[in-house]
């Protein structure tokens, strides 16, 4: 995938279990699991928004584009 | 809605059936007449024979004429109560002015005859009757019903379709084992009694009778097969409307409704190609063409259904990938 999801190390960073983070942004763990390996569609604002709040990061630091262009599937 | 159990009471249905309309007693008119106006006729004859038996009698089948009759309005006057009245309810006071009226003819019959044309035949007229106050039962609970479905949510709405499928379904077979086999026996009797000569063969006839029943009633009985289908549709709909079963469903009932429009224009065609080549050796002929017209309006809707739950169960798995 073209973006690259780098959700684990904020979190090893801040020393937050993803549980925690399940609670504080309200979405399931199996939801935050497909975030965390790529497998995401998509990500809502709202979503991205209360992780970046409560992980105190920018969207920046959570998605990095690798510079490749990736087809629909 | 268990399919299993379902299968097991049409199969038990169609058999006695079968027996009914193999050895039970012909469907006569009077017999027809006497089914409307049952059990009202009865009840009626029942208040009369109390009325004359003596004073006391008189009393007690006046009480239970007038409970009878203002039955309908306890009902409307418990909703008046529940504050749970509506529009539909004014058709209580119908039912309770014709309860009255009936009730009064059906206890005394020699009315009837002055009433209605047919009088003579005091079981038309009460026929006439019973059919009345059937029709505005039977509208008063489809108008109670029509409000409960418009004020409910899909599961009960499923609940109502399952009904109402597993009950057309009930009248398929109902049609197919007794009124159609009562027609292909009447018909095979009708035959016989029209060809008495001794050197009239009716074996040709009366196979050809048997095939065309056959033939005639394959269509609905693939009708009543595709209506358990669509019972199995709305089980699956139930549990998950996005599901993988739903969209399965959905497609085995398109596929099967295309199949039964087909074989429906085939039995039509073969009942009619048979006739013709065998024309000469039959005593009775009955041509039809039949056009599936609801078959194939259902085919479209089925086909149509099942691609629309095969997106929708696409865009619920995509949508559940956004987080």
């Amino acid at each position: 995938m073209a973006i690259q999801v780098y959700l684990s190390e904020v979190l090893k960073e801040r020393n937050m279990t993803s549980k925690e983070l399940c609670a504080l942004v309200d979405i399931t763990e199996a939801n935050l699991s497909i975030l965390r390996s790529g497998k995401a569609k998509g990500v809502r604002f709202s979503t991205i928004n209360k992780i970046c709040y409560y992980l105190k990061c920018d969207v920046g630091d959570l998605l990095k584009f690798d510079g490749n262009l990736e087809d629909d599937e | 809605m268990k399919i299993k159990t379902l299968l097991i009471v049409f199969s038990i249905g169609a058999l006695l059936c079968i027996l009914a309309a193999a050895f039970g007693p012909a469907l006569s008119g009077s017999a027809l007449t006497g089914l409307m106006s049952f059990p009202f006729a009865q009840v009626g004859s029942l208040l009369r024979a109390m009325s004359l038996a003596g004073a006391f009698g008189n009393i007690v089948a006046i009480l239970l004429y007038a409970a009878l009759g203002l039955a309908p309005l306890l009902l409307l006057f418990w909703r008046v109560i529940k504050k749970k009245i509506c529009l539909e309810d004014s058709l209580l006071v119908g039912l309770s002015a014709l309860l009255f009226f009936m009730m009064y003819l059906m206890i005394n019959p020699a009315l009837i005859s002055k009433m209605f044309v047919l009088g003579s035949m005091s079981g038309v007229g009460k026929a006439v009757l019973g059919g009345t106050f059937y029709s505005l039962l039977v509208g008063y609970l489809i108008f109670r019903l029509l409000r409960r479905i418009s004020h409910s949510k899909a599961a009960e709405m499923l609940k109502w379709l399952q009904l109402i499928f597993a009950l057309i379904a009930a009248a398929l077979v109902f049609s197919v084992f007794y009124l159609a086999l009562l027609g292909m026996i009447g018909n095979i009797r009708e035959v016989k009694l029209a060809n008495t000569g001794p050197a009239v063969s009716l074996a040709m006839t009366n196979t050809f009778i048997v095939i065309r029943f056959v033939l005639q009633q394959i269509p609905v009985l693939l009708s009543v097969w595709l209506l358990i289908l669509a019972i199995k549709l709305t089980d699956a709909l139930k549990q998950d409307r996005y599901g993988e079963e739903a969209v399965t469903a959905a497609g085995r009932l398109g596929a099967f409704s295309k199949m039964t429009v087909a074989v429906t224009v085939i039995c039509s065609i073969a009942t009619n190609l048979l006739q013709l080549i065998f024309s000469k050796s039959l005593h009775t002929s009955h041509f039809s063409i039949q056009v599936p017209f609801v078959p194939l309006a259902l085919m479209l809707i089925m086909l149509l259904l099942a691609q629309y739950f095969a997106d929708s169960s696409r865009l619920h798995k995509d949508n559940q990938l956004f987080i």
